[in-house]
């Protein structure tokens, strides 16, 4: 009778582990994830799906850290949007750049009905995060065009990245040509990594090429700036429930950020 | 995070302190008398440990160090941590072998790509206000013990383990969003005990 009670038990505990287990993690920050290219997926859904090619309406969301709750309202919200043409986040989906936070990050943003782009952000390179996000999403600096616009990912982390510079000659490159531009870039060029040279590099290029617009994610509020001839905004963080429309008419944009 | 941190370590130490007299009493009560060899759980591919027992086996302390090759994953990993373990219950099976379940918490130190316990001078002082390398990891587990026919003069077992672990910012992750699931943080690890006497 003793034993049987026991070995009741044995078999209860062992029946918890099995359904709740499955899962080894060597280490926090390893790269234990299967190589996806998600961006690059998504950026062909968004050439199939876009046919009028002078307006365009996209999302911009960014600082998803670990507001997961948050994340998955935002896109309910936008799910519920007509007209879209795609979703972009600006980076700072991680706290850690862990490979796990990764994977709960994109959990949610798949259920996206549309095209959702992932930038990277300083939070995100902390750790193996670069990595996993090659792994993940691909390139950290990246364009691609639809129509009569271009879309220019600058990844400009600095300290994360070892206090590397950030690819300007890419940069520059990317923004010349006749397209409409428009950028988006983690860190915007007046915060506290890009000070000194990174700042002058950066303000000569914009400067010297004509762009729509610059979006950027980091500073977690929102903030609409005149520079370089254009205006260039910072979007608020996702637990500040908020997000930002961009709406493409031949060389105009406007922008409107809307609560959820 | 600090204070957390301290509060861990105190926690981690208080066997150390409760035998203070006893340990100072004979420098044999200081060796280790636990050896761990451990798969997985965050602290490598393998990961192989010295401990000891005390308050009559229902705490156990160890220091572990582990491996995770770069072959494995593509990140090259060492860590070194400071574990506890307090026994919840104790069932025995037979006269030689018992079931016991425990719960503890692993401060592990990690030692890979772009984590740093202070972080490089051209970071702001407080830019991050929590350190990427060091993490706390609590546990929850199970292990079936055999003791050696010469247990009683020895005091020598074999213990298989398995346990379930997670780390710090992943439950605060979990208390902050109803949208992640209790299993989601947790992952899973197994590993042998040597106690030689």
């Amino acid at each position: 009778m003793f034993w049987n009670k026991n070995i009741q038990k044995v078999i209860i505990y062992c029946s918890m582990v099995v359904s709740m287990g499955g899962c080894i993690s060597y280490n926090l920050y390893d790269a234990d994830i299967i190589s996806s290219n998600l961006n690059n997926k998504n950026i062909s859904r968004i050439r199939s799906n876009i046919f009028t090619k002078d307006t365009l309406k996209f999302v911009i969301i960014t600082d998803t850290h670990n507001n997961y709750d948050d994340l998955k309202d935002a896109i309910r919200y936008i799910n519920q949007l007509t007209d879209l043409s795609f979703v972009i986040c600006c980076g700072d989906v991680t706290l850690l750049g862990a490979k796990d936070e990764f994977e709960w990050y994109w959990d949610l943003a798949k259920k996206s009905k549309f095209p959702i782009i992932t930038m990277i952000g300083n939070h995100d390179y902390l750790g193996s995060g670069k990595l996993v996000f090659n792994m993940l999403f691909g390139l950290t600096s990246f364009s691609f065009q639809v129509g009569e616009y271009k879309f220019v990912f600058f990844d400009n982390t600095v300290w994360e990245n070892n206090n590397i510079s950030p690819d300007f000659y890419w940069l520059n490159e990317q923004l010349s040509g006749d397209k409409n531009k428009v950028l988006f870039a983690h860190i915007p060029i007046w915060s506290d990594q890009m000070e000194g040279k990174y700042e002058q590099r950066f303000d000569s290029i914009l400067n010297n090429n004509i762009l729509m617009s610059v979006f950027y994610g980091h500073e977690h509020s929102n903030n609409d700036c005149a520079r370089n001839n254009i205006i260039q905004h910072t979007i608020a963080r996702i637990n500040v429930r908020q997000f930002a429309i961009v709406k493409l008419i031949g060389s105009t944009i406007s922008l409107k950020r809307i609560s959820f | 995070m600090w204070n957390i941190i301290l509060l861990i370590i105190i926690t981690l130490s208080g066997p150390l302190s409760l035998n203070a007299e006893k340990l100072s009493l004979s420098s044999k009560n200081a060796l280790p008398t636990i050896f761990l060899v451990q798969y997985a759980g965050n602290m490598g591919l393998i990961s192989v440990g010295l401990g000891r027992t005390f308050n009559n086996d229902r705490i156990e302390t160890f220091l572990i160090y582990g491996i995770l090759p770069k072959q494995i994953n593509g990140v090259g990993a060492q860590t070194l941590s400071l574990k506890a373990t307090g026994r919840i219950t104790q069932l025995p099976i037979s006269r030689a072998c018992n079931l016991k379940t425990y719960t503890g918490i692993a401060i592990i130190g990690n030692f890979t790509n772009n984590v740093h316990l202070s972080f490089p001078d051209y970071y702001p002082s407080s830019y991050y206000d929590f350190p990427t390398s060091l993490h706390a990891a609590p546990s929850i587990g199970a292990s079936i013990t055999w003791k050696q026919r010469d247990y009683i003069q020895t005091n020598s077992s074999y213990t298989l383990f398995a346990e379930f672990s997670t780390i710090d910012y992943y439950l605060i992750s979990l208390l902050n969003n109803k949208s992640m699931q209790f299993p989601d943080i947790w992952n899973f690890s197994f590993g042998v005990l040597w106690k030689f006497r």
